[in-house]
């Protein structure tokens, strides 16, 4: 079991994410950066897609009452067990009674927490991934608070591992984005097109876990004829009324009306996960053979380790 | 006839036409029908909405082109179609739910009576679900009920409003803004993750009726 002393600014419990239900409206949710993530239940030997915690901007205190193995991986928060810093990106032996302290974020924006065992909430939908809209998941369908206690699930192997540095997340605060022109691509002007490669944005204010909001050059569309609703995928980059891109991410609801501008390849959803507001993006395009190429590359990468 | 395009680098979007109509929302229904009796090899799920269906993919499992190909071949049979589950809703439009019935009435010239009588008479069809868990997209408002959306939308509408705008009418599955016009609540929970052999209260395929009753009868309901 562990107890939550303090739950800092937002932390949820997250895993793989609910993908059976997307034809009834419910979004998909799941850890954003899905390579820290299965990255961190690896570090304590659990399958992958066990629940971890998932911890925005400021991590949370957490105290364990047993003796236990965790990882923390994803942002760094200057994590400490009984006040002594402890090394992300490697298991951590915790002993009864411990507890973790994390600070808050200085680049990057996400810390997941792995427990040995996982956390073992119950699954609702099929899944233990918070989505706090519709009180699904997690703890009551919440982000964590104080006094909450989580139990643990069953104990796995006890064995010492540690992430080789090229599988450590890169945070920057300006990154590019790899992109696919999406299905309403045609309807921008041209110079809208143009502008929107070759400028800079900023993630605004009012970013979340359902998408990021951009800020930077307006993208005007040549056709204003209303969209029919249609159904919309992560990753997706659309343009309102207001010119300002949105890329939608896990908590994203399945269906929406604006047009589409882009697509932001599987293989680099992660790295936008650790943006946060200010953090600056560029988008670059690339073609269906070479975003499947770049997922294939890093698949491989991943499955040599996992 | 539908048309395959890439819709990222994990989806593919599937067009059946443009406009919203009867043809295309069962040529859809048919089509998904087919893709769960087909369970091709890698695909992980869809959505569909009311003129196209998104096919969530594993592109470890099947490549674009194979699905294509594979998404091409499926057939759509319209015409074996059942005429679908009829799903009745109890609805209260009593005045403490039916909270802008009097703006209806303006804009439609219509009184209460009439505006009850017209929602509760047609068999809706449900085109699509979206927007939040549970929520159902339908068809076939009488023309005579349709109306302006609010101009100022609520930030808070309770779940289980009934609302109508434009020529659409609904339910709110859960606590959420909006900017329809309200004319009753109803007493059964569209999506309720704890009611384990149906958590959405009404799916794609569906036929839709509202049936009046009172307040007294909306208060036992969940006795």
């Amino acid at each position: 079991m562990i107890e939550i002393l303090k739950p800092g600014f937002l932390s949820l419990v997250q895993d793989a994410g609910r993908k059976a239900y997307m034809d009834c409206g419910v979004p998909v949710s799941g850890a954003m950066d899905s390579d820290s993530y299965l990255l961190a239940n690896w570090l304590v030997g659990n399958s992958l897609d066990a629940a971890v915690l998932e911890v925005t901007l400021i991590g949370p205190q957490i105290l364990f009452t047993r003796e236990t193995c965790i990882g923390i991986t994803g942002a760094a928060m200057n994590a400490t067990i009984d006040n002594k810093p402890v090394t992300m990106y490697e298991t951590i032996k915790v002993s009864k009674g411990s507890v973790l302290k994390f600070g808050s974020v200085k680049t990057g924006c996400r810390t997941y927490i792995s427990f040995e065992g996982g956390l073992n909430v119950s699954k609702e939908l099929g899944s233990r991934s918070t989505y706090v809209y519709a009180k699904l998941g997690g703890v009551k369908g919440r982000a964590l608070q104080k006094g909450d206690c989580i139990p643990l699930g069953k104990t796995t192997l006890r064995k010492f591992r540690k992430v080789p540095l090229e599988y450590h997340q890169t945070v920057s605060s300006i990154i590019v984005l790899r992109v696919l022109p999406s299905i309403e691509h045609t309807h921008f002007e041209k110079e809208s097109i143009a502008k929107f490669y070759s400028t800079e944005y900023t993630i605004g204010s009012q970013s979340n876990r359902m998408g990021y909001r951009l800020e930077g050059a307006r993208l005007a569309i040549n056709d204003h004829k209303e969209l029919v609703s249609s159904g919309i995928v992560q990753g997706t980059i659309q343009i309102p009324s207001n010119g300002q891109p949105i890329i939608l991410l896990s908590d994203a609801q399945t269906t929406g009306g604006y047009p589409r501008i882009a697509n932001v390849i599987a293989a680099d959803l992660s790295l936008l996960a650790q943006q946060k507001p200010g953090d600056r993006v560029r988008f670059r395009k690339v073609s269906l053979e070479e975003a499947h190429h770049l997922n294939l590359i890093k698949t491989e990468k991943f499955a040599a380790l996992l | 006839m539908f048309s395959v395009q890439a819709y990222g680098d994990s989806a593919v979007l599937i067009e059946f036409g443009t406009e919203i109509n009867e043809q295309t929302r069962l040529e859809i229904l048919s089509f998904t029908e087919q893709l769960k009796e087909d369970k091709i090899e890698g695909v992980i799920n869809w959505i569909p909405a009311y003129t196209t269906v998104v096919i969530v993919y594993d592109v470890f499992k099947i490549s674009f082109l194979q699905l294509k190909r594979e998404l091409e071949k499926v057939q759509i049979k319209v015409q074996d179609l059942g005429l679908g589950r009829l799903v009745r809703i109890p609805v209260c439009y009593d005045t403490k739910f039916s909270l802008d019935i009097e703006e209806v009435m303006l804009q439609t010239g219509l009184s209460r009576d009439e505006i009850i009588e017209l929602h509760t008479t047609p068999e809706y069809q449900v085109h699509m679900l979206g927007f939040v868990p549970g929520f159902f997209y339908l068809g076939g408002l009488d023309t005579r009920l349709h109306c302006g959306r609010k101009e100022k939308p609520r930030i808070k509408i309770e779940a289980g409003a009934v609302g109508i705008a434009g020529s659409q009418t609904g339910v709110y599955p859960l606590e959420s803004p909006g900017g329809w016009q309200l004319l009753g609540k109803t007493p059964i929970a569209m999506f309720d993750k704890d009611r384990k052999d149906r958590p959405f209260y009404v799916r794609q395929g569906d036929r839709v009726q509202f049936y009046e009753i009172t307040l007294e009868q909306y208060k036992q309901f969940n006795l």
